[in-house]
């Protein structure tokens, strides 16, 4: 569980230093938003609790915060305002944010671009190996992250890794995640970049996780399908400001709101808010409409008007 | 003259399977064509062929009038037929906007006065006028495409191929790349577009499919992005518009099949219309 609480972020080393100096000794400040302008802060008080097991999206502009927000969950940044805690310790203690960093996974985007080894197995050995862990420990981490993106490393782990295929490559940075046995993951727009087949077979992966290891999962993506079709709740950000939390079914129900900030609703969702703005609402029971929902109900609609 | 010329053009990496095979296609000058293909289809083999980074191994291939296997014409291929390729940093040169962009010209040894108008001209056309003096690291990834693609136009080239150029960026920073990509074609330039973005293609005069080296489908956006089983079976994205209108023929509903998700919401509009009306 990761609970932010008030968190304010800017990258101005004047605010950075300031913080220092708060950390040092002082009574913490109230946020200040006079001094400094709007736009310059990354993240501006933020609170929302990610909770265990939940597949949680996040949706936002590039420069909306989304990065930011990352890196304070595993406590690689520190706010300068609020405080972010993770099972119930602040990040800001050194110890706890050091377990943090352990526990919770980051996939960043591309992260086939950090694949750095001359072989898989080396590769995603690293961050097992800079536990400390014995040789043989090491080698069933990699067994194991290898295993859980569906790679045998019998076949694949002596292989350079800059010679496999790009969603194969993006597998095995994923996998040294993996490795580090993490309780939580955090993906950075997972599927930019791949092509259709590799995209959909690699989100496809990340839910397997979720549901079959239970682990807590945060997608970062620009994609409201894909957000509407995987996510519990999804947190929709706005240059730093929090626009929007809650289920899928919640946030796109304000398609105007999401629109004059530049994003979008799920396609199946625009199209039934566009008939319906003419005049037909159709029963879509509960639930976001989706393709299938939304076909069969206008075929319901249209063979009951031919039966008329 | 067309721009590009395929005739039964094939090429081989390593002797043995065919990246493309006995591929004949024919490009008008000023045309925007769009080439799909799920990976391993041909396409980026295919675009390195326009601009003579390779050379077919059998047939032809023909790059404004003249033939790319001739090492005579390289430099006059290469210098009129351009690319930009996916990752932005991959093609970043210098570290001010303007070194980047005049980086190709100079290389052609364009005299300075003309290397600063073309630059001036180059960086108006991707919406970046008055960003010459400014680091190219203070740059958005679309604005950074934006950068590579004036410093291919500052070398005044006639033909521009986007290799999956936008596929790392943003859905603003793609939007504004297809939009210059756009302007572009209107000011007469012949544009070969590699993506997998379906609303990308939509945008052509004219879509080419590739699946396993061969031409598996050629035609309008209109024509190509209907196919629903081929898009299927080669793993390509359908369009929601093209996915609703197959979901709605499946039930018997008698729409037509959409491309574009407006003309599908009008067609839907009319069908219900017609109901009440009676």
């Amino acid at each position: 569980m990761i609970t932010f609480d008030g968190v304010s972020f800017t990258y101005e080393a004047a605010q950075r230093s300031r913080r220092k100096r708060r950390s040092r000794g002082g009574e913490p400040q109230p946020a200040d938003w006079g001094r400094l302008p709007d736009d310059l802060w990354a993240l501006a008080d933020l609170s929302f609790t990610l909770e265990d097991g939940e597949l949680f999206g996040i949706a936002g502009h590039t420069g909306s915060g989304k990065s930011t927000l990352i890196q304070l969950a595993n406590g690689l940044l520190q706010p300068t305002y609020g405080t972010v805690t993770a099972n119930g310790h602040n990040l800001a203690d050194k110890h706890a944010a050091a377990e943090a960093r352990r526990d919770v996974g980051v996939v960043f985007q591309y992260p086939e671009r950090q694949l750095f080894a001359a072989t898989v197995f080396d590769d995603v050995a690293f961050g097992p190996r800079n536990l400390g862990l014995s040789a043989d420990e090491v080698e069933a981490r990699v067994r194991e992250g290898l295993a859980m993106v569906h790679l045998d490393v019998d076949k694949i782990g002596q292989r350079n890794p800059f010679a496999l295929s790009g969603g194969q490559q993006r597998r095995v940075a994923f996998a040294g995640v993996l490795a580090m046995r993490p309780s939580t993951l955090i993906l950075d727009e997972p599927a930019a970049g791949l092509d259709p087949q590799a995209r959909k077979s690699f989100l496809n992966l990340v839910v397997e996780l979720h549901r079959k290891q239970g682990l807590t999962v945060v997608i970062v993506s620009h994609n409201m399908d894909d957000l509407a079709e995987l996510c519990d709740r999804i947190l929709v950000l706005n240059n730093g400001h929090m626009h929007a939390l809650g289920t899928p079914e919640e946030v796109f129900a304000d398609e105007p709101g999401l629109r004059a900030i530049g994003l979008g609703v799920p396609q199946a969702v625009s199209l039934a808010n566009n008939l319906a703005k003419r005049g037909y609402s159709l029963p879509l029971g509960t639930g976001l409409p989706t393709l299938d929902s939304l076909a069969h109900a206008i075929a319901a609609r249209c063979q009951h008007n031919i039966a008329e | 003259m067309s721009a590009i010329e395929f005739n039964n053009a094939s090429f081989t990496y390593d002797g043995k399977t065919n990246a493309f095979e006995d591929i004949s296609l024919t490009v008008r000058e000023g045309e925007f064509l769009c080439v799909l293909g799920g990976n391993g289809s041909g396409k980026s083999t295919l675009a390195k062929h326009i601009n003579a980074l390779l050379a077919p191994d059998s047939g032809t291939v023909y790059i404004l009038g003249r033939d790319s296997a001739d090492p005579a014409n390289t430099y006059y291929i290469r210098s009129n037929a351009g690319m930009v390729f996916q990752n932005p940093d991959d093609q970043i040169v210098a570290s001010v906007i303007e070194n980047d962009v005049a980086f190709g010209p100079e290389n052609l040894g364009v005299p300075t006065e003309e290397l600063r108008e073309r630059v001036t001209a180059a960086l108006k056309q991707v919406g970046l006028q008055g960003f010459e003096t400014r680091e190219t690291t203070s740059l958005s990834g679309g604005q950074k495409q934006r950068v590579a693609v004036a410093g291919v136009l500052a070398m005044e080239p006639s033909i521009l191929v986007f290799d999956e150029a936008s596929a790392m960026l943003d859905p603003r920073g793609r939007a504004g790349l297809m939009r210059v990509c756009r302007e572009l074609n209107e000011a007469g330039l012949t544009i070969i577009l590699i993506t997998h973005f379906m609303e990308e293609a939509a945008l052509a005069d004219r879509i080419v499919v590739l699946e396993n080296g061969h031409i598996a489908l050629m035609g309008t956006p209109d024509e190509v992005l209907t196919q629903f089983d081929v898009l299927e079976r080669l793993s390509l994205e359908v369009p929601f518009a093209v996915s609703m209108s197959h979901e709605l023929r499946k039930r018997g509903v008698p729409v037509k099949m959409h491309v574009d998700a407006a003309s599908l919401e009008d067609e839907i509009a009319s069908l219900l219309a017609g109901g009440d009306a009676r």
